[in-house]
């Protein structure tokens, strides 16, 4: 896991510095001077430390070995960000007040939690979304899709 | 002058000046802590009540914000890995791994009294320059800014610890990531894929939430652990992390030399000035092995210099009307609604007030840290709280300070993105730092190097100012790679 995550991470930087260089052709020498000279710095240096990367790996321990990681780790990371995806998923679709409240009850509950300290903690967060920054400070939050919608 | 410094103290020492910067206080400690949200904010909320007030009081009620949420923002830096404003990101590194090892009371009593007196030398060097602003800021020119922001880059090799190559080239990336928005010179549009969000840049508070805050709580709800076990608790931490700010007064001093400094030039902010100071700590270290894994001097060095900052940011603003930060645009505001100008004249019509600024600000840092020492063990308590009850309520936090910036989803994406990338470094034990320095400063080199290259041609080069910062920067990498190599030796 660790080698592919490394693999990746490394494919996105090169993938990003090449996108950089082409996509800055057209900028006029200040801004493209900018782009070019920081992107092709970074593209040489993580080429740079692709190749020393694998030449040590290859010494060492060889690839096929390095950094496996168990299921369990990686199915923990899915379900964590899956998690905040769907918070900020339902924040697009019942609006913020709403979803901070849902998702801290359903957090809490599915993780062991006790109903009361589940139902506690999600009204403390709620109350302190929908009074202090709502009533209070009068700040402005993300409505919600469906909201609008039944509002119209 | 004595008669201007007599006014500026009796300004302060009323009930309504001390009120008021109380008031000040309080609102500051919250927003300090709140993850996301800045001491801007608060100043904002807090705008419509300046010309409700006493024109000679009124902006203590400011300067009460001002000074503490500089402060308080360490709090949950040290605690839970977030930071309350993007200043304290710089402090996560150390002053998290010390709360891990159970040791956050004493990294919060360093970063609340390295803030304090970082605050109180800000506002000192305000005092003794206030007479030749001026000219110190004038010798200053585009490519000698641009010269100190190289310097700040300098110090990615030292905050990369031993991943030197994949920290520059995250430096790099960190600089590409700046130049998204508008070219601010020629108006071209950079990788904004007609995205109204990105047209202005991306903003740094869900930048550094994704990268430092989500990354840090998923790391804590992956491994389900608490943050600490045990803490060290009674006076003993707390009274260590004031030694060790004492001990290391030295530091103190030049990271908040360095917190004036960038705080005197406008536009580049106190973000950058914690994350120089860091820099310099880990660079001028005769033993710099432990940066990064819990060392108290990575907590000292950013928090004297973003606290320092303000004081710097002062000058330009009062001497020229320039803001030297986003605050010190609603100060400028705040002025022009008082009936104040900003310029040469504020040093002589109205020197009184220049002077409750002055004490304002080191009254109000005093009064703030007395409040957060008194607030240490309670704080602290944090670290103890179940992962499965502090990691829903820490996203909710974050989300909502993120959510400040635009109140856009664009800000919640942000984070999410930047969140999934700085785990996946965290995980591959790649640092992050200098990506985030890459990030703060490209907008500043970006703009001093086309001025200077528009202005002087090739010539800027040949300027003694950027020839004397270019070899300062040069001995300083020589020095710190000296360091690190005799340090991996000895390892």
């Amino acid at each position: 896991m660790k080698l592919r995550l490394e693999l990746l991470v490394i494919f996105i930087l090169i993938v990003a510095f090449c996108f950089a260089i082409v996509s800055s052709y057209n900028w006029g020498i200040g801004p493209q001077l900018y782009a070019w000279s920081t992107s092709l710095a970074g593209l040489g240096l993580t080429s740079a430390f692709f190749i020393r990367q694998v030449r040590s790996r290859c010494k060492s321990e060889g690839i096929a070995k390095i950094g496996i990681e168990t299921k369990t780790e990686i199915a923990k990371s899915i379900k964590f960000f899956g998690w905040v995806i769907t918070l900020t998923v339902t924040i697009w679709l019942f609006g913020f007040e709403v979803s901070i409240f849902l998702f801290v009850l359903s957090y809490v509950k599915l993780h062991r939690g006790s109903w009361l300290v589940s139902i506690t903690v999600s009204m403390l967060v709620a109350l302190t979304v929908c009074g202090l920054f709502d009533k209070v400070l009068n700040l402005a939050w993300v409505s919600g899709f469906v909201p609008q919608i039944m509002i119209r | 002058m004595v008669e201007a410094m007599l006014v500026g103290i009796s300004n302060i020492l009323t009930i309504s000046g001390l009120g008021l910067m109380f008031a000040g206080i309080l609102v500051g400690l919250c927003f300090g802590v709140i993850p996301g949200i800045s001491g801007t904010t608060a100043l904002v909320i807090l705008f419509p009540f300046i010309p409700l007030v006493e024109p000679s009081t009124a902006l203590l009620l400011f300067i009460g914000v001002s000074a503490v949420v500089t402060t308080a923002n360490a709090t949950t830096a040290i605690l839970i890995g977030v930071p309350g404003t993007p200043s304290a990101a710089a402090t996560i590194i150390d002053g998290y791994a010390m709360a891990r090892q159970g040791q956050a009371t004493r990294a919060l009593g360093a970063a609340y009294t390295s803030s304090v007196l970082g605050g109180i030398i800000g506002t000192l060097f305000l005092l003794v320059t206030i007479t030749v602003s001026r000219q110190l800021v004038m010798l200053l020119g585009p490519p000698e800014l641009l010269m100190l922001a190289l310097m700040g880059l300098s110090t990615v090799g030292v905050i990369s610890g031993r991943s030197l190559l994949i920290g520059l080239a995250l430096a790099a990336f960190g600089l590409l990531l700046g130049q998204i928005g508008m070219h601010p010179q020629t108006g071209i549009y950079r990788w904004s894929f007609g995205i109204p969000y990105l047209t202005g840049g991306l903003a740094i508070q869900p930048v550094i939430l994704g990268l430092f805050g989500l990354a840090e709580i998923a790391d804590l709800a992956i491994t389900e652990n608490v943050i600490s076990t045990e803490i060290q608790y009674g006076g003993k931490g707390i009274w260590d992390g004031v030694k060790d700010t004492f001990r290391h007064w030295f530091l103190v001093l030049r990271a908040s030399l360095i917190g004036v400094m960038v705080g005197v030039v406008p536009g580049i902010g106190a973000s950058l000035a914690a994350w120089l100071g860091y820099g310099h700590a880990a660079q001028t270290s005769k033993t710099n092995q432990n940066f990064g894994g819990g060392d108290v001097r990575g907590v000292i060095a950013p928090e004297a210099a973003n606290n320092a900052c303000m004081g710097g940011a002062f000058l330009p603003t009062m001497a020229f009307g320039v803001p030297g930060s986003s605050e010190m645009i609603l100060y400028l505001a705040a002025f022009t609604m008082l009936g104040i100008l900003p310029g040469p004249d504020i040093f002589t019509k109205h020197l009184g007030l220049v002077f409750t600024i002055t004490w304002g600000t080191a009254i109000a840092s005093i009064l703030g840290y007395l409040l957060c020492m008194a607030m240490v063990k309670q704080l602290a308590k944090i670290c103890l709280i179940p992962t499965r009850i502090l990691v829903p309520v820490v996203i909710a936090v974050m989300f909502i300070g993120a959510l400040r910036v635009s109140v856009s989803m664009w800000d919640l994406y942000t984070v999410i993105i930047f969140g999934i990338l700085g785990y996946g470094l965290k995980r591959l034990g790649w640092p992050r730092p200098p990506l985030i320095l890459g990030f703060v400063l490209s907008p500043v080199i970006g703009k001093y190097l086309f001025i200077s290259v528009s202005a002087y041609g090739a010539n800027w080069l040949m300027r003694p100012g950027v020839i004397a910062i270019g070899l300062a920067t040069i001995a300083i990498i020589v020095y710190s790679s000296k360091v690190m190599r005799k340090t991996r030796i000895e390892q």
